[in-house]
């Protein structure tokens, strides 16, 4: 039985089934390794990724790239959603962890145990900082994907939002949640970009020493970020293989 | 859980399959319309946009504890913000049939840790009642037995091992579900209503504090 008998107070609950080995700050037991980029819109976070991937692939390192919202089971419903404009915060975040969850269990882990190279592009924090700066609770968000395992090597894309904002703009406007909209920060849907994105780049830099990011400037020439990008990737494979 | 500050009300059933709840729930319904309240009746798996792909999901047995439990999560938080708060804002008595107390003892037997899903549902809001219709094991197993369609996979626990065929798989799994039941029924303070009863004799009970809830 889950409950003590005649409890009525929640902390009195007891729990009868071990609980799942979750822990998103140790490193995971798989002998594969796990990259993974983090930025915003527009910081080159994906394009550095495919050029680290040629690179691992032409060193002779199998590898396997996995997107944020790329699941067989809910990303078309995420995709719908969103196109819909009907997501509130809370389901926006469910989703996005069923999301990841099932990439998890059906492309990240079985990779790890084949001992591959996992390329993530997102990873949970997308969610921790995004999902916060959507009014989410910041400890619901934390509990919400505490099922996750740590990366190898987290690599943050640094840009300045405005740098972010027109490297986007200069092939398309931003999508409705993409900019907060939903947050009604601003009825500018540049404005309103500027205004939550901010927000979303401060709940990274809070992160980026509790959870260890690599942090890289993303206003650097690309083959310079390539290059730093590579040899702290080099460095992980090495102390993992070693 | 949140106290919601809406003019409608949140009444809730809990119960195995089979203890008579949606019988009690029509029939409450029917009760409370002629009495000129407008009636929302709602269950899980309702919401337009992830019900059908749980059910896609669970025909083809493509969840894992993990998956199962946060996709009926995201159910239930669409079908709350575009179905039920809308509906508690208009004034509707909301009749949930099965609500997450239901989704919260599922889990709970698939593994998950008891502080990640309590944490996990903390966006819903407090039922204003909850009736718990509490039927032993062997008659919720008899009415069961004689539904058209038989209980799926997923409802009879197969998913985690319970077993060897669906028959006694589901007889432990819904014996371990009623456990759940009558200890939260301790801990949250559920209306028991004696399921074994005639229905006329369970009807008096539940309108009667229907109606002192919609009195306060």
């Amino acid at each position: 039985m889950l409950f003590k008998n005649k409890s009525s107070n929640i902390n009195d609950v007891e729990f009868i089934i071990p609980s799942v080995n979750r822990n998103i700050k140790s490193p995971h037991p798989y002998k594969g390794t796990l990259i993974s980029v983090e930025g915003t819109d527009g910081s080159g976070k994906s394009t550095q990724l495919s050029l680290l991937k040629k690179w691992l692939e032409s060193e002779g390192y199998g590898t396997v790239l996995t997107a944020w919202n790329s699941s067989e089971l809910v990303s078309k419903i995420i995709k719908k959603g969103k196109k819909l404009g009907i997501l509130n915060n809370t389901t926006f975040s469910i989703l996005h962890a069923t999301d990841f969850a099932d990439r998890l269990n059906n492309t990240i882990i079985p990779a790890l145990k084949e001992g591959l190279i996992v390329l993530a592009d997102r990873y949970i924090y997308t969610a921790l900082a995004r999902d916060v700066a959507r009014n989410c609770n910041k400890d619901w968000v934390r509990n919400l994907y505490s099922f996750s395992i740590k990366p190898d090597g987290v690599f943050y894309f640094k840009v300045p939002v405005e740098v972010s904002l027109e490297r986007i703009t200069q092939t398309r406007m931003p999508s409705y949640y993409e900019a907060g909209m939903d947050m009604k920060l601003s009825s500018d849907i540049l404005k309103n970009y500027v205004l939550f994105q901010s927000k979303v780049i401060s709940e990274y830099e809070s992160m980026a020493t509790e959870f260890d990011f690599d942090v890289l400037d993303g206003t650097h020439p690309i083959p310079v970020q390539q290059k730093k990008f590579r040899a702290a990737v080099n460095k992980i494979i090495k102390r993992k293989n070693a | 859980m949140i106290k919601h500050p809406y003019p409608g009300k949140l009444i809730v059933a809990e119960g195995l399959d089979g203890s008579g709840k949606t019988t009690n729930f029509n029939l409450l319904r029917n009760w409370l319309e002629i009495k000129g309240y407008a009636v929302l009746p709602a269950k899980r798996k309702q919401s337009k946009l992830v019900s059908e792909t749980i059910n896609i999901a669970k025909a083809e047995k493509t969840l894992v504890p993990i998956t199962y439990s946060l996709i009926h999560a995201a159910d239930f938080s669409d079908l709350m913000n575009r179905t039920i708060v809308p509906a508690l804002k208009a004034g509707f008595v909301v009749l949930f049939n099965k609500y997450i107390y239901t989704s919260i003892a599922k889990d709970y037997l698939r593994g998950q840790d008891k502080d990640w899903v309590l944490k996990l549902y903390e966006f819903a809001l407090q039922p204003d009642l909850v009736f718990y219709f509490k039927a032993p094991l062997e008659n919720a197993l008899e009415r069961m037995s004689q539904e058209e369609k038989e209980k799926d996979y997923y409802d009879s626990g197969m998913d985690i091992g319970f077993g060897p065929n669906n028959i006694q798989a589901l007889k432990h799994f819904q014996a371990k579900l009623l456990e759940q039941y009558d200890l939260m029924s301790d801990i949250y303070k559920f209306v028991v209503v004696d399921a074994s009863k005639p229905i006329a004799q369970q009807q008096v009970k539940i309108k009667q504090t229907v109606e002192d809830l919609l009195n306060e």
